[in-house]
C-alpha cells in the first residue's frame, strides 16, 4: 500500500514542482465485542486508512489530507493545498535514517483480529466469572474487549526509506453499575487469567454504599487525596502538558523554566516513546525524528520542554522527537497539525505500597477521575471538577464510592506538582503511560 | 464519486450480502473541508481535506454484525461482507434478538440544505485570510483599549467550512442522499497582563450554513460579519474582565440563594445532566440516570414549569421545526430516518428518548431520527440540539434586570468550555461569573465548575428571561465518536440553590 501511495505523491510532487513533501500513512484493522448487560455484540474495522501530507513549495508550507486512496483524490487535495502556502521556519523535512522499521506486532493478536472466536470466549468467561463470583455486589455488567493491528509509515522526499511501525493492541474493559471499572490495555495478548479476572477485581473492592462530602464531614474542607494514575495522567496530559510544549514556551504562556525546582523532590517523570510495553511505541515521531526518552522533571527540577522540528528551530535547539499530529479537538490524527506532543509518560515509583498509603489517610478520597478535566484552565492550571468513579477513605479503608455529582474538587494542577506528599511503589500500566498513585491535598467544594 | 457509480457498488455489495444475511444496510459519508488553525505564533492551513468512509451492518437470526470499511470500492465492500459472515459465526445470539424498525418515508431520496455563500464557489485563501485577519483586528483594537493595563492578547483560531454528503441504502431498496454545509469558528483567547496574571476565554460561532455563518462579501473578498465581530469582541473583553476576577470560598457559595445561567452554561448543563441520559442505547444498557434498563423513568427530571427538547427549534411563525439552523441539525439521521423534535421531558416528566432504529425496535417506540455515526463508525443514539423551554408563563421574566432583582446573594454564570457526564452526575465548566449582591451585579468572578446530580439538577429552575437560543455549539464525544451539537435555552435561567447542584470557583 505504502509504495503505491508514495509513487502517486511523488508523481504529483514532480508535476507541481514541490521542494519537498512529508507523508504520514496509517492503516488499521480492528475487531471488538461490546458487552451490554452481559450480551456481546461484534463489530470490526477493515482497511481503514488515512494520509496526512505536508508540502513545501518555494520555502513555504501547506497541509493536505485524505482518506480516499487514489491518485485523483491525491491530485485534488494537493492542488488545492498549493493555493495557500504559509511561511515556515522549516528549510525542509527531515532525512529519515535508514533501518527504522519496527515490527512490534504480536501474532496472537493479529490472528484474533480476523478470527475473534477465542477473544469472544475469553470475554464470555470474564463476564460469567464476574457475574457468579460478584453476585450481590452489583446489578449490571457492561464493557468491551478489542484487538487491533496497525501499520504506520512516515516518509519524506529526502529519505531513502520510510520509518515503519507494525503494532498490535489489546484492550478489555469491565464496568459494574457505572460505579467503578477496570481496564487492561497491552501491546501483546495478556494471559487468559488476567483477562478473566478483570471484573472480579472490581467486584471485590466495590463497597455497597456511596457518600456525599457532607456525609463524612468533608464539605468545604481541604482533604487528603490519593490521585489514581488515571487522574494523574489526565491532569498531566490536559493541563500540565500545555506548559511543557515548546509552543507555550515560545508564546510566553508556559509557567515552567528549565533548571528550576518547580516540583516536589519525589517527582521524577519522563516522556518515553520507546517504552517496550507502550502501544504507541514507534521508531520515529510523525515527522521522522528518531524517538527517544526525554526526562521532564528529575527530583522536582524541570529539565526539558518537548519540541517538534519547527519549534526546535525557532528556539535554536534540537527536536526532542515529539513532533506528532495532535488534534485541537475533534479532528482525526491525520488532519491535525504537527506540533510538540507527549508520547508516553513514565514516572519513577516511590517507596510506599498503595495499601499503606490508603491506610495512612484518616478521611479523604481516592480520586480516579475528575469529570470534565479537559475543561480545566490550561493557562493558570486551575481546575474545579467533580469526582467520578472515586472512593471515600475513612480510617484507612475504602468505605464508600463518591456519590456522583456531589464531590466538587478544587485545585491547581501546577501546584499539585509542588505538593506531592507521597508516591506509591505500585504503578499502573495503561497502554501509553506507567504511573504511580500520588498523595496530595485538594479542596472539596 | 458520481451517484450512479456509488449505486452500482452498493448493489454489488448487497448482492454479496443477500445470499447469507436477512438484512443489510450501508452508510457512506464524505466530507470536503477547508481548515485553518493558529496556535501560538504558528498558523496551520489545510486548504482541502477529503475524507470518506463506509459503515455496513448485517442482520441474521437476531444477531447483528457491523463493519467499518476504509474505501468505497466494490472489492473492499464485498471483502467486508465475507468478513461479516465470519464475524456473524463468532457472534453470540443476544437474549433479545436484534431488529431494526423500518425507515419511514422510504420513497423520498434527496435531502438538501443549500448554503447561501457556498464554499465551493469561494477562493479558500481569501476566506481564510478574512477569518484570521478579522479576528486579529478585533484583538488588536482591544489591546489598544486596554493599553493602560498592557495586556497581551493572543487569540488562537480554529476555523473550518465543509460540504457534507451522506448516502444511506439498504438491501430492501432504500436509497437516501443528504448534502449540507457546516461552518465553524472557535476563538480561544489567552491574555497576559503586565503583572503576569493570565486569563482565557473561548467563543464559538457555527451553523449548518455556508460562509454566511461568519462572513459577508466585500468588493475584493470577504470580511467577518457584524454578528461574528460582536461575539468575538465580547468574549475577548470578558477575558480582560477576568484580570479583575475574584474567587469565592465554599462558604461564600453556600450562602448564595440563586445561580443565573446564560444559555451557553444552561445548554451544556442540560446536555450533560439530562441529554445523555435520554439516549436510548444508554437506557437499554442500564447506564441512564433518568430511566431503568426497561425505559421506566426513575422520577421527575426537571421543574414542572419547563420542557426539555432535542432537535431543531420550532419556527415561531410557521410552528414547524426550523430545519435551516442549529449546529446539530440534519434533515435525516445516519440511518435515513427523518429528524423529529423529541420532547424528552414535558413539565419535568420523562416523555421520550433519543432512538436509533435498533433501540426503537427494542423499546417498541417510533424512530425519531437520533442515530449518528462519525465517518464510518456505528450509528449510535446522539443528541442534536438539546434545549430547555419554559412550559409556563409563571417563570418568564421581562429581562435580566428583573430576573436578578430579588436575588440577595448569587452569581451570574456565563459561557462554558464544555462538560462531561457520568451515570448519575455531571460536570460543566463556567468561563466567567458576575457576583449579584442585593439584586445588582457587583464584581467579576473567576472561572468555575458547575456539577450536579442528573435527576435533580433542573428541579429548582424558578425563572427565565429572553429568547430561546441553541447557539452553544460543540463536539459531543461518545464511544470514541465526536458529533457536532448545539444546546441552549432561554437567554437567562435562574436556579434556586440546592444540595444537588455544586459550584466550585477557581482560585486566584
Amino acid at each position: 500500500m505504502f509504495e503505491a501511495i508514495r509513487k502517486s505523491v511523488e508523481r504529483i510532487a514532480v508535476r507541481h514542482r514541490l521542494d519537498d513533501f512529508e507523508m504520514l500513512l496509517s492503516r488499521h484493522d480492528f475487531t471488538s465485542f461490546t458487552i451490554e448487560q452481559r450480551d456481546l455484540t461484534v463489530s470490526s474495522e477493515v482497511g481503514v486508512s488515512s494520509l496526512g501530507l505536508r508540502l513545501i513549495k518555494n520555502g513555504r508550507l501547506t497541509y493536505a489530507s485524505t482518506t480516499v486512496m487514489d491518485e485523483a483524490a491525491l491530485e485534488h487535495v494537493i492542488t488545492a493545498a498549493l493555493t495557500n502556502l504559509q511561511p515556515t521556519a522549516l528549510a525542509g523535512f527531515s532525512e529519515i535514517p535508514k533501518g527504522l522499521s519496527w515490527d512490534n506486532a504480536d501474532t496472537k493478536i493479529s490472528e484474533l483480529v480476523a478470527r475473534p472466536k477465542r477473544l469472544r470466549d475469553l470475554l464470555l468467561t470474564t463476564v460469567s466469572e464476574t457475574w457468579e463470583k460478584g453476585k450481590g455486589k452489583f446489578e449490571r455488567l457492561n464493557g468491551s474487549g478489542g484487538v487491533g493491528l496497525a501499520e504506520d509509515w512516515v516518509y519524506t522526499s529526502r529519505s531513502k526509506e520510510p520509518s515503519y511501525r507494525r503494532s498490535t493492541g489489546f484492550n478489555a474493559y469491565i464496568d459494574l453499575d457505572s460505579r467503578d471499572f477496570e481496564v487492561l490495555v497491552r501491546s501483546r495478548l495478556p494471559k487468559a487469567a488476567e483477562i478473566e479476572k478483570l471484573g472480579i477485581k472490581v467486584a471485590r473492592r466495590l463497597p455497597k454504599k456511596s457518600a456525599k462530602p457532607s456525609d463524612v464531614g468533608l464539605k468545604g474542607k481541604e482533604v487528603d487525596v490519593i490521585l489514581h494514575p488515571f487522574c494523574l495522567g489526565s491532569l498531566f496530559s490536559n493541563v500540565i502538558a500545555e506548559h511543557l510544549y515548546a509552543t507555550s514556551k515560545l508564546s510566553g504562556h508556559s509557567k515552567l523554566k528549565t533548571g528550576e525546582k518547580l516540583a516536589s523532590s519525589r517527582f521524577t517523570i519522563a516522556d518515553d516513546g520507546t517504552h517496550p510495553e507502550f502501544v504507541s511505541r514507534g521508531p520515529t515521531d510523525e515527522e521522522g525524528t528518531p524517538t527517544r526518552c526525554n526526562v521532564l522533571f528529575s527530583k522536582g527540577v524541570f529539565k526539558s520542554f518537548v519540541y517538534d522540528r519547527e519549534t526546535a528551530i525557532l528556539d535554536e535547539v534540537s527536536s526532542t522527537g515529539n513532533g506528532m499530529r495532535r488534534p485541537v479537538l475533534a479532528e482525526e490524527n491525520h488532519e491535525a497539525p504537527v506540533r510538540p506532543s507527549l508520547r508516553g509518560l513514565v514516572m519513577e515509583p516511590g517507596k510506599t505500597k498503595l495499601k499503606d498509603m490508603i491506610k495512612g489517610v484518616k478521611r479523604g478520597i481516592l480520586l480516579k477521575f475528575l469529570l470534565g478535566i479537559h475543561t480545566a484552565d490550561k493557562v493558570s492550571g486551575g481546575f474545579s471538577n467533580t469526582a467520578y468513579l472515586s472512593y471515600v477513605i475513612e480510617n484507612g479503608k475504602l468505605t464508600a464510592t463518591a456519590e456522583p455529582g456531589t464531590w466538587a474538587m478544587r485545585g491547581n494542577a501546577l501546584e499539585i506538582l509542588n505538593n506531592v506528599k507521597d508516591v506509591s511503589s505500585d504503578r499502573f500500566l495503561s497502554g501509553n503511560s506507567l504511573l504511580p498513585w500520588i498523595k496530595t491535598r485538594l479542596y472539596v467544594g | 464519486m458520481k451517484t450512479a457509480k456509488i449505486k452500482k457498488i452498493l448493489e454489488k455489495a448487497f448482492t454479496c450480502a443477500r445470499s447469507f444475511f436477512d438484512y443489510s444496510d450501508i452508510l457512506y459519508e464524505r466530507v470536503e473541508m477547508t481548515e485553518a488553525k493558529t496556535i501560538g505564533s504558528q498558523t496551520f492551513i489545510t486548504p482541502l481535506s477529503v475524507k470518506a468512509r463506509v459503515q455496513m451492518r448485517f442482520l441474521k437470526n437476531g444477531k447483528k454484525v457491523s463493519i467499518k470499511v476504509g474505501q468505497m470500492e466494490e472489492h473492499d465492500l464485498c471483502q467486508a461482507v465475507e468478513r461479516a459472515k465470519d464475524l456473524w459465526r463468532s457472534a453470540k445470539k443476544p437474549r433479545k434478538p436484534v431488529s431494526f424498525v423500518p425507515i419511514p418515508n422510504p420513497g423520498r431520496r434527496n435531502y438538501v440544505i443549500d448554503p447561501f455563500f457556498d464554499l465551493g464557489d469561494a477562493d479558500p485563501k481569501k476566506v481564510i485570510d478574512a477569518v484570521l485577519g478579522g479576528v486579529s483586528r478585533v484583538a488588536r483594537s482591544i489591546e489598544k483599549k486596554y493599553a493602560d493595563r498592557k495586556v497581551e492578547i493572543n487569540p488562537e483560531v480554529w476555523f473550518y467550512a465543509q460540504d457534507e454528503e451522506k448516502i444511506i441504502a439498504d438491501s430492501e431498496g432504500i436509497f437516501k442522499r443528504q448534502t449540507m454545509p457546516r461552518t465553524f469558528l472557535q476563538v480561544h483567547t489567552k491574555i497576559k497582563a503586565k503583572k503576569g496574571k493570565s486569563t482565557q476565554t473561548r467563543v464559538r460561532i457555527a451553523d449548518i450554513k455556508g460562509l454566511e455563518t461568519l462572513l459577508e462579501p466585500t468588493k475584493t473578498g470577504w470580511k467577518l460579519n457584524s454578528h461574528s465581530r460582536t461575539e468575538i469582541r465580547s468574549w475577548i473583553e470578558m477575558a480582560c474582565d477576568l484580570l479583575d476576577g475574584i474567587t469565592l470560598s465554599a462558604e461564600d457559595v453556600a450562602k448564595m440563594d440563586h445561580f443565573v445561567l446564560d444559555y451557553n452554561t444552561l445548554g451544556v448543563f442540560i446536555h450533560e445532566a439530562l441529554g445523555h441520559n435520554f439516549e436510548a442505547d444508554a437506557v437499554k444498557a442500564g447506564e441512564s440516570g433518568v430511566a431503568d434498563a426497561h425505559g421506566k423513568p426513575r422520577g421527575e427530571v426537571a421543574a414542572h414549569t419547563v420542557d426539555i427538547l432535542d432537535g431543531p427549534l420550532v419556527n415561531p411563525d410557521t410552528r414547524k421545526p426550523d430545519m435551516a439552523t442549529g449546529f446539530g441539525t440534519e434533515l435525516i439521521d445516519d440511518e435515513g430516518v427523518p429528524v423529529k423534535i423529541k420532547v424528552l421531558a414535558r413539565r419535568g416528566r420523562v416523555r421520550d428518548y433519543i432512538h436509533n432504529r435498533e433501540t426503537a425496535a427494542y423499546f417498541g417506540a417510533k424512530p425519531n431520527g437520533g442515530a449518528y455515526s462519525q465517518l464510518g463508525d456505528s450509528q449510535i443514539c446522539r443528541m442534536s440540539n438539546t434545549y430547555m423551554v419554559p412550559a409556563s408563563d409563571s417563570i418568564v421574566y421581562k429581562d435580566l434586570k428583573t430576573l436578578i432583582k430579588d436575588i440577595r446573594y448569587g452569581v451570574i454564570l456565563e459561557g462554558t468550555l464544555g462538560g462531561a457526564v457520568s451515570k448519575d452526575g455531571m460536570s460543566s465548566s463556567i468561563q466567567i461569573g458576575y457576583l449579584i449582591e442585593d439584586g445588582k451585579v457587583t464584581k467579576t468572578v473567576n472561572p468555575a465548575n458547575f456539577s450536579g446530580k442528573s435527576m435533580y439538577a433542573l428541579r429548582h429552575v424558578d425563572g427565565c428571561a429572553g429568547e430561546i437560543k441553541i447557539d452553544d455549539v460543540g463536539f459531543c464525544g461518545k464511544d470514541g465518536q465526536h458529533r457536532p451539537v448545539g444546546d441552549g435555552g432561554p437567554r437567562w435561567t435562574r436556579i434556586k440553590t440546592n444540595e444537588y447542584v455544586q459550584l466550585a470557583i477557581q482560585g486566584t
